[in-house]
């Protein structure tokens, strides 16, 4: 059986410049033991040099890291107690499955022998369901069974941090499914640390324990899945998550006689009463921003309501998504899969309170988030 | 149908121009080469088929041996050092700051040059009267040994005219070799735990093998039948200390003006050539750790 | 300004049409040399004046050179005629007029020039041996332009110095003991030998031992069908004095082994050694070159064994030969026998600086001034000590075979009767 206990990861204020260029700035941020942690950005935001300082294949300008009690900034990479599982995997095209296992095993100062490398080899194997590919050679064997093999790989030391990089990125789509299943389970059963570079924002969801999303080098917010959905810091966060990016309104809150308004361009949205809280940011530009599943056909009480024309429908198995016209602005908001939609129809839609966000335009900040406003 | 039946003609059309060239430049010379190694051919003058005699004379010389042994030990020593250096160079260059740059300009400095320059440069540099060599084994207050005089010394001296000239080929190959190898591997390799010792044995040599391959059978092949080290460095003195097989060949067919034995000690040749080959391939299969090459 | 250059055309096509006939007229013999008529060395300017003045004495012949470099000529010459595009004229050098010799295709030019020769012209030749040295089966395969001999060179300051008359040098022992005398050391360093020699086995020429065996031998390396006479009691005392210069009177560097002629001659001309063989084609050029006062170099005659004799001039040169394909074997030998004739060695002497070689010349009274001395010394060695070896003998490979001996003896510490067998065995492997 593995055996296997996570440690604690501490960044405290690592920074990172190639020459103008912050890679990295400032980064706070703890990490329990065995938690799943997923890196998450669009590339270029800083997360992969994260993983690589973790990892000690680069070095950083300032701050320090520790892993459990240990102080590792200045540790070689072989002792700093993880594994790493690479985007391409890494595998030593030369060795066959077992040796590419026994690699790890063998580095010096382990002194195993060659039994108990056998017998570790054989284990990890069977573990991952790599069991009979252990005489082929790498470049024998599929895509996903390449992938176990890097995880055995990373996994036959035993490390207390697992880092991955992209690790399901070369997979096709099911495949992908399939494999993030196996890595929540495996994690379960290791209970190891695991630090997980991604720019998938579905795949951080469905396997983190928490999520850390950065863009330009800074981490814009660290917590759960649910937290970042629903109570994003921000407007590049809210936009990040989520499979379609939200509607992004540009205006401006005013307070009327009706009531309080949202105007955007050629659109004037009366809020309900339950929102009459946004009076308190009529001085400022603001961005109200609503996931299309927060756009839905049809009238409801209590909730924002305009007029709009259809111009474009998709049909997505499980529901539909459409494009409407209302004012100046387009709005996308999902349907039942069986509602009858056609293009140019006139219809009414409802914006669900529970679904709008509200940003400062200028600095992204956000206002409201899922309704209720920030705190 | 018409594909299928199309396919082997096309394929032969696009052959066809290697083949040409390989004919006109290999074949033919070869063919030409074998047909005057079975005539008496004095003074370029081609004279009467005379069988196996040529070969008779030039195996059963005196020399013959000699030079079979000395063309065998000079090409052995002069491809382990070169290939020695050149890896070692190969390995110190593998990074890219602006000082490897530099020297690796330097060092590929003699591969650039003309062989005969070179190596009339090295004859200069070694002499006792004007060189440089005993210049500076006298400041070490060394009394230099006249190193193109003595058998011992002119054969290191011919050894280290391969080193300085083509070590900068063998370095070429195998940093060609170095950077096909994909960095991930090596990071993958450190954060397994293992040492740069590890790492070279058990990720980079393997790795290496086609590059290690090519090089060692390209300098094998060079130093086999190099001429011009021994003809413009040694003269292949003294006392015959450095008379290679290729120089034999062209002494007898240039000076002596019998290119019937010319050609057939070119054939034998050839032959040690395929031999030598076939042997580091033999060798080389042995080492194979099971990847195909 | 139109009409002017239309005028000037005009003229210039008229010019061609007037001219086109006396260029179809003339034959033109195409030679190939070493020389450039077109460059300034003496030799280059000598053979400008005499294809100049033949012309103009023959304007229906153009002598066309085509220059080659010197040591692959004879070569090319030879393996013209396979591929049919060898000139009417070829220079060969002496060392490889076996190759002339042996090869077939040269024409005769017995009945073209030299059967044509007056009997005074016969007895005007300063080398009369010459002539007959590229004779075979009665066929003159080529004349001889100008000669050379391997001389030795010495410096007449530094036998000043150390209280030496050149003309005491009779023997072999005579020239270590004066090569001795004349070298200088600092420490464990020497900073000139006493003598230079070239023993090495690369492209070479007479050696001091190989001179010595001949002297010995009446002249001769080469027996019946070339079979070389090395093996024998002359041969191991040759080979001893030359083996003894380096290990044991110390006075030539064990480095001689790796040196050629040219390796020699550079040192000699900066003075790192006092006394050098050469070719004496050499003699202005280091008169020129030299980094101590040129006016000091001088030829001495060849020591010998027992002192009795002078060394053998071991005699090469320039020779003309015209191929047995040439169209034109009448024109070509016209200007061969031009050039190679009194007329054509006046010129050779001055401006081109050689020895004429008819007696003749020399007799005329623009040469009796001082600076052609050292010409006229040349002649008197070459009349007092010719020789030529036989041509259809491939003698500079007996030399370097008499040189690999005389390394095997030295370090190889073989027997110099057994290294001088091997030498003939080898020798004789080759004819």
């Amino acid at each position: 059986m593995i055996e296997g206990s996570g440690a604690s990861i501490e960044f405290r204020g690592i920074g990172k410049r190639y020459g103008e260029t912050v890679a990295l700035a400032d980064l706070d941020l703890t990490i329990q033991p065995g938690e799943f942690v997923s890196l998450l950005g669009p590339s270029g935001s800083g997360k992969t040099t994260t993983l690589n300082i973790l990892a000690g294949l680069i070095s950083a300008d300032s701050g320090s890291i520790m892993i459990g009690d240990t102080d590792v900034t200045y540790l070689s990479p072989d002792r700093r107690g993880i594994a790493m599982v690479f985007q391409n995997y890494a595998l030593y095209p030369h060795m066959t499955i077992a040796e590419n296992l026994a690699f790890p095993l063998q580095a010096r100062g382990r002194n195993l022998s060659r039994l108990a490398i056998k017998a570790k080899v054989q284990d990890v194997a069977d573990t991952l369901g790599i069991g009979h590919l252990l005489a082929r050679y790498p470049k024998e064997i599929s895509g996903g069974q390449q992938q176990r093999v890097a995880l055995g790989r990373a996994m036959v030391r035993d490390p207390k941090v697992f880092l991955l990089d992209e690790p399901l990125s070369n997979l096709d789509a099911r495949l992908r499914l399939k494999m993030r299943r196996d890595l929540k389970a495996l994690h379960q059963r290791l209970r190891s640390t695991i630090v997980y570079v991604t720019h998938d924002q579905s795949e951080a969801m469905s396997l983190s324990d928490r999520i850390a999303i950065y863009q330009g080098g800074r981490l814009q917010q660290c917590g759960t899945p649910a937290d970042i959905y629903r109570r994003p810091a921000n407007a590049f966060v809210a936009n990040f998550m989520g499979e379609r990016e939200m509607n992004n309104l540009p205006g401006t809150v005013v307070q009327t006689g009706g009531g309080v308004v949202f105007k955007a361009e050629g659109l004037d949205l009366t809020l309900p009463s339950t929102l009459s809280g946004w009076a308190r940011f009529h001085d400022r530009a603001v961005t109200l921003g609503i996931r299309p599943q927060g756009v839905q056909i049809g009238q409801r009480a209590d909730a924002t309501q305009c007029e709009a024309v259809l111009r474009l429908v998709e049909h997505a198995g499980t529901e539909q998504f459409f494009y409407a016209q209302a004012g100046g602005v387009e709005l996308s908001g999902a349907a039942a899969p069986d509602t009858p939609l056609a293009i140019g129809d006139r219809v009414s839609l409802t914006l669900l309170s529970r679904e709008l966000y509200l940003f400062d335009t200028a600095s992204g900040a956000a206002l409201v988030q899922g309704g209720d406003l920030a705190a | 149908m018409m594909d299928g039946q199309r396919t082997p003609f096309q394929a032969y059309r696009y052959l066809l121009p290697a083949l040409v060239l390989e004919a006109g430049f290999v074949f033919a010379p070869l063919a030409l080469s074998l047909f005057y190694s079975v005539h008496r051919v004095r003074y370029y003058q081609l004279g009467d088929f005379n069988g196996v005699q040529n070969y008779l004379d030039v195996l059963s010389h005196r020399l013959f041996l000699n030079s079979f042994l000395v063309t065998c030990s000079f090409s052995l020593m002069a491809l382990a050092l070169t290939f020695a250096v050149g890896f070692g160079l190969a390995l110190f260059l593998n990074r890219d700051t602006s000082g490897s740059i530099l020297l690796r300009t330097i060092v590929l400095l003699p591969y650039v040059i003309a062989m005969l320059v070179g190596s009339m440069l090295l004859k200069w540099i070694f002499s006792t009267d004007a060189g440089l060599v005993p210049l500076a084994a006298a400041w070490f207050n060394i009394t230099s040994p006249t190193i193109l005089a003595d058998p011992d010394y002119a054969m290191a001296a011919m050894v280290a005219n391969g080193i300085w000239r083509d070590s900068a080929f063998a370095m070429v190959m195998l940093l060609a070799g170095l950077r096909s190898i994909p960095p991930n591997l090596i990071l993958a390799a450190r954060i397994d735990g293992a040492g740069s010792f590890m790492i070279f044995r058990r990720i980079m040599l393997p790795l290496l093998r086609p590059a290690i391959l090519i090089t060692l059978i390209r300098l094998l092949l060079h130093f086999a039948n190099v001429l011009t080290f021994p003809l413009i460095l040694t003269g292949g003195g003294p006392n015959n200390a450095t008379e290679t097989l290729a120089l034999r060949i062209f002494r007898i067919g240039f000076e002596d003006f019998d290119l019937g034995k010319a050609n057939a000690m070119a054939i034998v040749l050839c032959l040690f050539n395929i031999v030598a080959v076939i042997l580091l391939l033999a060798v080389f299969r042995k080492t194979r750790g099971g990847q195909s090459l | 300004m139109r009409t002017k250059s239309k005028l000037r055309l005009a003229v210039l096509a008229m010019a061609g049409a007037l001219l086109a006939p006396v260029a179809a007229l003339a034959q033109t013999v195409t030679m190939w040399t070493f020389l450039n008529p077109a460059s300034e060395t003496p030799r280059d300017r000598a053979l400008k004046q005499i294809i100049d003045k033949f012309e103009t004495a023959n304007p229906g012949i153009k002598i066309k050179v085509e220059s080659q470099v010197w040591f692959t000529l004879a070569e090319k010459f030879v393996m013209a005629h396979r591929s049919r595009s060898a000139p009417d004229i070829g220079w060969v050098n002496g060392e490889n007029m076996g190759l002339l010799v042996n090869s077939g295709v040269a024409e005769d030019l017995g009945p073209l020039i030299t059967s044509k020769w007056t009997p005074a012209l016969r007895q005007d030749l300063v080398l009369p041996q010459a002539y007959e040295w590229v004779k075979t089966g009665g066929k003159q395969v080529a004349v001889p332009i100008m000669a050379l001999s391997i001389v030795l060179f010495y410096r007449k300051d530094l036998m000043r110095e150390v209280g030496i008359d050149p003309a005491g040098i009779k023997t072999w022992d005579d020239l270590a003991a004066a090569a001795a005398k004349m070298q200088r050391s600092n420490g464990p360093n020497v900073e000139r030998w006493g003598v230079g020699m070239h023993l090495s086995t690369d492209k070479t020429t007479m050696s001091f031992g190989a001179n010595a065996l001949a002297a010995a031998q009446g002249g001769k390396l080469f027996g019946d069908k070339c079979s070389a006479l090395l093996a024998n009691e002359n041969g191991v005392r040759a080979l001893n004095m030359q083996a003894d210069l380096i290990r044991k009177h110390k006075v030539a560097s064990q480095e001689s082994f790796a040196y050629t002629l040219d390796d020699v001659i550079e040192q000699f001309i900066a003075g790192k050694v006092a006394l050098a063989s050469s070719g004496n084609g050499r003699f202005g050029n280091v008169m020129e070159k030299a980094t101590w006062n040129g006016k000091e170099l001088g030829m001495l005659p060849w020591p010998s064994l027992d002192g009795k004799k002078p060394g053998p001039q071991i005699m090469s040169g320039w020779f003309a030969s015209i191929s047995k394909d040439s169209k034109q074997k009448e024109a070509a030998a016209k200007f061969v026998a031009y050039m190679t004739g009194p007329d054509g060695m006046e010129i050779w002497a001055e401006p081109g600086g050689q020895v004429p070689l008819f007696k003749s010349v020399f007799d005329k009274p623009v040469f009796k001034d001082a600076k052609y001395d050292p010409l006229r010394q040349l002649s008197q060695m070459w009349a007092d000590a010719e020789v030529w070896l036989p041509a259809e003998c491939n003698a500079a490979r007996t030399f370097v075979d008499l040189n690999t001996a005389t390394q095997r003896v030295v370090l190889g510490n073989v027997d110099p009767m057994a290294a001088l067998r091997e030498a003939e065995a080898a020798s004789a492997g080759r004819q």
